[in-house]
Parts: structure tokens; sequence; C-alpha cells
């Protein structure tokens, strides 16, 4: 009886708060050198491994918050996807453990600091030649907390 | 008909009135005659019982019926009261009038009922028999919440009804899942999922687990984290140009 009051409470009460997971989809070109302002740190670091990238623009940014154990799909460009389950909560470094199945990588899994973007360069490119790249961040979620 | 010797200083009227329409036999009718013989003057009133006859039925018909005086107007309606309002009447009537009453007055309920409903004023405020204060447009518009708060309960059909101002959403009361780029300020309300300046996680930030490139990449090839000191971690994988 003890028992299955104890599942009952932990149903209706999860320890676990959902980590919101925010991904960002940047395309880059060697055709112009228009840089988004937010994509500035992104830009510095991609070009030291490849100096003809020059352009950066931001295509979309989207926000899910996913259940830690549960995954989601993201929607990138050209029907691409990109595959994220959340491994493990905030750990005692301050890192969540994620693993995602993105274009060009059969499994990619890491932990990172919260609020920090952690950036992946495809291989995939637009019809355009545009270099599809990722930066994905991990936090708990906060919504209702006003932060 | 055997009709009486009348007497002559008070003969009938009526009998003056058989003989004019042939209805006496041949013994009252001499007496008639006689009479009428001996009482000349009475000749006018032979002559109007005459154009009283039957025979004049034609022209009575074309006449316009006697149309009822107040009086006898007044006498048909007592007597119309007293029939019903006798003691001897029947219960049967009076149960049947009683049921007609009761039916009116279920009906008056009825109809004042739905009246009150339709067109009835709306739930008194607690507090009971405190006036119903009614708000004031502000001179300087209100927070739409507030506006919310001060419209009433729509009653029609129009969903916006109640609302004097349209209430906006906040950017607490929303939650964008996916943000297309467009430029600066197209967004109305909500927080953009990358309010500002992206910031890179460190390489004591991350910790990579697993890589495992897709079988696209040749063998021993394929992508990893490229680091360098004090330079941001990340995957690459794009080829270089």
């Amino acid at each position: 009886m003890s028992g299955a009051v104890a599942a009952f409470v932990l149903v209706l009460c999860p320890t676990e708060d959902p980590v919101r997971v925010t991904v960002v989809v940047v395309l880059a070109t060697s055709e112009n050198t228009t840089v988004d302002p937010k994509l500035a740190d992104l830009a510095k670091e991609v070009q030291k491994r490849d100096p003809k990238l020059t352009g950066f623009r931001l295509v979309a940014t989207e926000a899910k918050s996913i259940p830690v154990g549960d995954s989601h799909t993201f929607e990138l460009v050209d029907k691409q996807e990109l595959k994220v389950k959340v491994e493990k909560p905030k750990d005692a470094n301050g890192r969540v453990s994620l693993a995602m199945k993105a274009p060009g990588l059969e499994k990619l899994s890491y932990g990172c600091a919260c609020d920090k973007f952690f950036p992946i360069v495809t291989p995939h490119q637009t019809k355009s030649g545009e270099v599809l790249i990722l930066a994905v961040m991990a936090k708990p979620c906060t919504l209702g907390k006003k932060n | 008909m055997t009709t009486p010797t009348p007497n002559p200083d008070d003969f009938p009227r009526g009998l003056l009135a058989a003989y004019v329409d042939g209805e006496l036999d041949a013994e009252a009718r001499a007496t008639v005659e006689q009479w009428l013989a001996e009482h000349p003057e009475a000749l006018d009133e032979l002559q109007a019982q005459r154009e009283l006859s039957p025979a004049n039925a034609p022209l009575w018909e074309r006449a316009e019926p006697p149309e009822p005086s107040e009086a006898e107007w007044a006498a048909v309606r007592r007597g119309i009261e007293d029939e019903l309002g006798a003691p001897g009447r029947s219960p049967h009537r009076r149960w049947r009038a009683a049921a007609w009453a009761a039916a009116g007055l279920a009906a008056a309920g009825v109809a004042a009922a739905v009246a009150w409903v339709a067109f009835g004023p709306a739930a008194p405020p607690e507090g009971g028999g405190k006036p119903i204060v009614v708000a004031k447009a502000p001179e300087v518009a209100p927070h739409p919440r507030e506006v919310a708060e001060l419209a009433p309960a729509p009653r029609s059909v129009d969903p916006l009804a109640g609302f004097a101002v349209l209430p906006m959403a906040t950017d607490d009361d929303v939650v964008l899942d996916r943000v297309p780029e467009f430029p600066a300020g197209w967004l109305p309300v909500g927080r953009h999922p990358l309010p500002g300046l992206m910031v890179l996680a460190t390489e004591e930030e991350v910790l990579l687990s697993e890589v495992a490139p897709s079988s696209a990449w040749a063998a021993g090839g394929g992508p990893k984290m490229t680091t360098a000191p004090g330079d941001a971690p990340m995957i690459f994988a794009a080829k270089l140009r």
C-alpha cells in the first residue's frame, strides 16, 4: 500500500525538472562577409577552422522543454533534422548531458555547462553552397519562474 | 277559431288583426264587421292592420332588422349572469371554469419567468443590496489585464463584446518554441530564444562522451571535436574548402 502511495507521489511530483534545449540554425557562406551580430563569437571560432567561411546568418532558433530521458526532433533546413535526447539532468559539475543525431553524425554524446552553446559544423550544404551549422544549449527548465 | 263577442268599448286589437289576416270564422268575422260599422273611427286602425298583414312580408324583409336598445341588452346580460351564478348550476361547468382559470394563471407565470431570465437584471454582486458601480472610462488607457478584469462577462454571441480593448499577452504569457530569423523588431511579444549574443562553451565546460560519424564518412576520418588553447571547442564535420 505504501509503495503504491509512493509511486503515486512520484508520478505527481517528478523530482527532475525538464531541460530546455535551444537549437540555433545557422548557414555560413563564402559568398559574403555579413555576420549576424549575435553570431560574432561563433563566426570567429569557425573561421579559425575554415577561414573561407565569412558570412554567417541566423535561419531559426527553436527551444523545447524536454523531460530527462525523452527526446525531441528539431527541424533544420532542407528537411534535415536534429534529434536530441536529454540523458542526464544538471550534474554536480553543472553540466547537462545530451545525446543527439545530427546530419553527418550518427551519435554524439556530451555534457555541457548550462546556458552555453556548443557548435556543430555539419557536412550538409544547401544548393547555394551554404554550410549548415548548429549551436545547441541546454539549461534546466525555468518556464514560469520568470527567468 | 271560435272568438268571443267583442265588447264595443274594449274591442281587442288582436281580433282585428286576425280579421285582417283572414283567420276568423264566419261568426267572428260578422261580429267584427258589425263593430266596425258601429265604430267608423276604427277604420284607420283596420287600415294599419292591413299594412302589417303577411301579404306585405316581402316589404318587411327589405326593411332593416330592429336594433335592441341598451335596456334590452342590459336585460339579456343580466339574464346570462343570473344563469351563470345560479346556485343550481352544474358542478361540471364550475370545475371547467376553475380549470380554465388555473391554466391561465400558470401560462402567465411561465411567461413572467421566461421574461425575467431573458431580460432581467444580472446576478447581484456580493454584498447584497450594494449598488452596482459602473466603471468609468479612464483618461489613460489602462493595462490590458485591468481592462479584462473590468469587462463584464459577455452575454451575447460576440466573443469580443466584453472587451473595450483587446487584452494582449505579455512576454511572460508566451513561450516561443521556434522563431525564424527576421529583422529585429518584428516580434511583437515574447522572448526570443536567443535574446542576445551567442555565448560559446569553453573547453573546460564541455565533456565529450561519444562521437559516432555516420556511415557516409570514410574509415578513420569524420568529425571530431577540435580544440585549441583558449578557443571554444566545437564539432567540425564540414569538409575544408
